[in-house]
């Protein structure tokens, strides 16, 4: 049988696993993404670990990553987005528009020169993966110079390809809410406030705190499930890993005051009871409606709730508030969907396809939080779902 | 011979931020006599090849985590090495110990322990090249629920023998009402197609006999036949729900069932939620499509009592918009007062929000959820094919591996609302994932057995189970008819640790006496 060719759009968890799922079965597959590194979002979160594990699923990633890496049958096209889709009886061809790499990843050798060369520390390195140029780069050329191999050039050009593919598999991601775009939570204003997902790379890095602390806020729900700042769903993962979170910060400074502001606790997965019951004695959890964060005289944010049982405004100041912000639909959203002919539901996730339900037909389906919010572990499993149902429909046994 | 022996730590990155304290142990097991000599790899190592180099061509015991397995590095590393499958071990330092001992001087000594006498049972024992056994292509469906149905069609046309277990009269399990709503021929229409596939078998549940472990699989007699073997049991079944606590109340079955069967359901309707636990999201949507297809069929009054809202599923915030658009009244409640005469309800609580009190006396039908668990059957099958349970009753695989529903026994694979709460399209995923990994561990090289397996004396066994206990792996289960100890051998890994635990001297590893067990671990 000649061999068939897939196109994984998006590099994230979900993209690596269908494209390990998919090459392990013999099918060729050609890995796009818009980042310079595989990984998205979650390769620069932190484990969140107490004396046990908790599952947070970020080792899964780096899992995945190293995967990837030693593998030889997938193409990774980094830096790059689709730009054009043309499906014609039974043909689908993809225009891919790649911009160079400063690095090329494929004759990096990781020595780690070029991070000692760099004035500006704009290059980093991805867990499991290799060395990426951030946008700090000022291209003095330093670190061209220093490579023993010549992997890194500072040629940007971009250049279109066309590729004949037999499926296509959208996993472009999520973006995390940005709470700048409101002004009551003072998001931007006082680096004492800082979002969820600020807070995972500081775990990443093993800093845990952005200054130190004795108390620490956790507020829920910014960005998700309010009505006001448009985004009525709920982001699913934002319940555990503020807890997570709240818990390593707990182990790791045992006098740090925490205390946990939530509307309803969303209660899903096997484990979250046992959890829940278990972070009750640590720390304080509020059953409250965050109203906002504003800032005072000493530059700490305070925290102004109305607290449920009591029903009265009160105000809290904190040396450290923890916005848990929501998922929210990525920007490439709606262009993708619309370059593949596909739906967005009311949030603007893209609507599920693969089941022959879609006007894209078979050929185009999605993985990941493209399609709806959820946990590092269900993106695992949603792959493998996924690498199924497209293997079935190329007719290839996994 | 001593120093033959080369130890290998490895810890890629992993979260083994546990009390194994890797700088004290990588101290004694440089101290130690059995090892000649020894590797640390991490993540600050920045050429492993380069440092295994030097020791290729001698006896390896490798200490790693259990990632390390799956994505391939001991296979690479013995390949690189020149090694054969008895001259290199594997132990799992993270998983194994972390389990058992609280303090860390007590991990390290039995890490150490366990680690040097691996060692010299290395040593002394000849390399045993066992062929890879690949699995046999029989699979054992254990329930015919929407889950275990959803699997089946899965594996139809894999060229697998599948046989399926069917429970008597499946019910919707609370949790798919939605999903039968939308088609309500669908449980019928799924057994239907099951039936007609070329390769499954159906039999009824009450013929089923006793699962059991044997070398390389499982076997089940139906009906006091002939036992049919089996290399892969998916374990599917449906949760049951518990009925009403209080007399007089329905559960959410017999609410369904009454929806299903399109029988009247009038009056005022009062759903207690919330009350011994918190509902997750999937019933909680099953619930709102039940209170809407009353309201749309009656002019009953519907009122819901909860703690929480829970909207975490998508479309549930629409759904929650949608009847309480349509008249339902959702109650958040705090101090609920539940007074019930015989099925005369008088139902009184506080609004935590605004403080105000309500009452409602004598509603026509009170609908309190029951707990969710398994069938008592289930509970054994799920006992000897080592699944630990956890609160609520679902079933944990405890997986080493990369998916949720892979257990760490090569055969067992978990499925469904057994492991988890699902709605339809949860189901649904989770079989095609389940398939997927069972096909691609199926097509895959083949597992190496480990030569080392536990095997019981039946005569000697007390039955104490304290192998049981102490198993990392879980691996050890027990035959509750003729009470002994019994081990799953698909799912050993020959660590040896139950037979140094046991009282009664019952265990040996096959193809090592016990003598030489006890005096590697003596020797410490």
């Amino acid at each position: 049988m000649a061999s068939r060719k897939v196109c994984v759009i998006g590099a994230g968890i979900s993209g690596i696993s269908v494209a390990n799922d998919l090459s392990q079965a013999g099918i060729d597959v050609l890995l796009v993404d818009k980042n310079p590194y595989p990984g998205g979002q979650s390769v620069f979160y932190g484990c969140k670990a107490t004396d046990e594990c908790v599952r947070c699923g970020v080792c899964l990633v780096r899992e995945a990553v190293a995967t990837l890496k030693n593998q030889s049958t997938t193409q990774c096209h980094f830096s790059s987005r689709p730009v054009g889709y043309h499906a014609a009886g039974g043909s689908m061809e993809l225009d891919i528009q790649t911009t160079a790499n400063l690095i090329d990843w494929r004759s990096c050798v990781e020595c780690g020169r070029c991070l000692e060369a760099c004035p500006e520390q704009a290059i980093q390195r991805v867990p499991g993966w290799k060395y990426f140029v951030d946008e700090k780069c000022t291209a003095c050329g330093k670190c061209v110079d220093a490579c023993p191999v010549g992997a890194i050039s500072l040629d940007r050009s971009t250049e279109t390809s066309t590729m004949q593919v037999d499926g296509v598999v959208l996993a472009a991601g999520y973006e995390p809410f940005d709470p700048a775009i409101n002004r009551k939570w003072g998001f931007g204003t006082n680096p004492r406030v800082v979002t969820g997902s600020q807070m995972e790379n500081l775990f990443f890095q093993e800093k845990y705190l952005p200054v130190e602390a004795q108390s620490v806020a956790f507020v829920q729900c910014v960005g998700s499930r309010n009505v006001m700042e448009g985004e009525k769903h709920c982001s699913r993962v934002c319940c555990a890993y503020a807890l997570r979170m709240a818990g390593r910060l707990k182990e790791e400074y045992p006098q740090l005051n925490i205390d946990f502001y939530y509307m309803d606790i969303q209660r899903f997965g096997k484990n979250f009871d046992e959890f829940w019951k278990k972070m009750q004695g640590k720390i304080n959890l509020i059953a409250s409606n965050p109203i906002s964060v504003k800032t005072d005289e000493q530059g700490l944010p305070v925290v102004r709730y109305e607290s449920l049982p009591e029903l009265a405004c009160r105000e809290q100041s904190y040396d450290v508030v923890v916005l848990s912000n929501g998922i929210t639909p990525a920007a490439e959203s709606e262009s993708l969907a619309d370059l593949f002919n596909l739906d967005l539901d009311a949030a603007g996730f893209i609507r599920p396809t693969g089941n022959g339900s879609s006007a894209a037909g078979n050929r185009v389906f999605t993985a990941g939080t493209c399609k709806r919010p959820m946990r590092i572990d269900d993106c695992v499993e949603d792959a493998a779902t996924v690498s199924r149902r497209v293997m079935k429909n190329l007719g290839v046994q996994p | 011979m001593s120093d033959s022996i080369v130890a290998v730590l490895c810890d890629q990155q992993c979260s083994s931020r546990g009390p194994l304290q890797a700088a004290n142990l990588t101290k004694r097991l440089a101290k130690s006599s059995t090892v000649g000599k020894l590797i640390i790899l991490d993540k600050a190592c920045q050429d492993p090849e380069k440092k295994l180099k030097n020791v290729a061509g001698q006896k390896i015991l490798f200490g790693g985590c259990p990632y390390l397995e799956e994505s391939g590095f001991y296979s690479l590393a013995a390949e690189k090495l020149g090694l054969g499958p008895g001259e290199m071990l594997v132990t799992d330092v993270k998983s194994s110990i972390l389990d058992l001992y609280d303090s860390p001087e007590a991990i390290e000594e039995k890490l150490v322990g366990r680690l040097e006498s691996l060692g010299r049972l290395l040593a002394d024992s000849t390399a045993v090249k066992d062929q890879p056994v690949k699995l046999k292509r029989n699979v054992l469906i254990f329930g015919s629920g929407y889950s275990g149905l959803k699997a089946a069609l899965e594996l139809s046309g894999e060229k697998l023998s599948v046989d399926v277990v069917e429970t008597e009269d499946p019910p919707l399990a609370p949790g798919c009402l939605t999903e039968g709503l939308g088609s309500p021929g669908l449980i019928e229409e799924l057994t239907e197609r099951v039936r007609a596939g070329e390769h499954v078998a159906v039999f009824p549940h009450r013929q089923m006999g006793p699962i059991r472990n044997v070398e390389k699989g499982f076997t089940v007699s139906f009906g006091g036949g002939e036992p049919r073997e089996y290399g892969t049991v998916i374990f599917a079944p449906e949760r049951r729900e518990a009925p009403a606590e209080e007399i007089g109340a329905w559960n959410l079955s017999q609410l369904y069932k009454r929806i299903q069967e399109h029988q009247p359901i009038k009056g005022r309707i009062v759903f207690v939620l919330d009350r011994r636990s918190e509902m997750p999201p999937e019933v909680i949507q099953d619930i709102l499509t039940a209170a809407r297809v009353i309201k749309e069929r009656s002019h009953a009054e519907v009122w819901i009592l909860l703690k929480q809202i829970r909207v975490a599923l998508p479309g549930l915030q629409e759904l929650y918009d949608l009847t309480r658009e349509m008249g339902v009244i959702f109650v958040k409640y705090q101090n609920l007062r539940l007074h019930n005469e015989f099925g005369d309800f008088d139902i009184a609580g506080e609004d935590p929000q605004t403080g105000a009190s309500f009452r409602i006396s004598n509603p026509d039908r009170v609908i309190i959820p029951g707990a969710g668990g398994l069938s008592a059957s289930a509970l054994k099958a799920a006992e000897t094919l080592g699944l630990r349970l956890l609160g609520g009753q679902y079933t944990q695989p405890y997986s080493l591996w990369r998916l949720a529903n892979e257990s760490n026994h090569p055969g067992v694979l978990v499925c469904g609302s057994a492991r988890g709460n699902m709605d339809g399209d949860g189901v649904a995923a989770d079989a095609a994932s389940m398939v997927q990994a069972l096909k691609a561990r199926m097509n895959r090289e083949g597992i190496t057995p480990v030569e080392h397996i536990a095997s019981v004396d039946a005569d000697k066994c007390a039955y104490c189970l304290t192998c049981v206990r102490v198993c990392p792996y879980h691996a050890m289960g027990k035959n509750v008819e003729e009470r002994v100890a019994q081990p799953i051998t698909t799912a050993c890994q020959g660590c040896g640790i139950c037979a140094a635990e046991c009282p009664a001297e019952a265990i040996t590893l096959r193809n090592l006496s016990q003598d030489s067990v006890l005096a590697a671990m003596q020797a410490l």
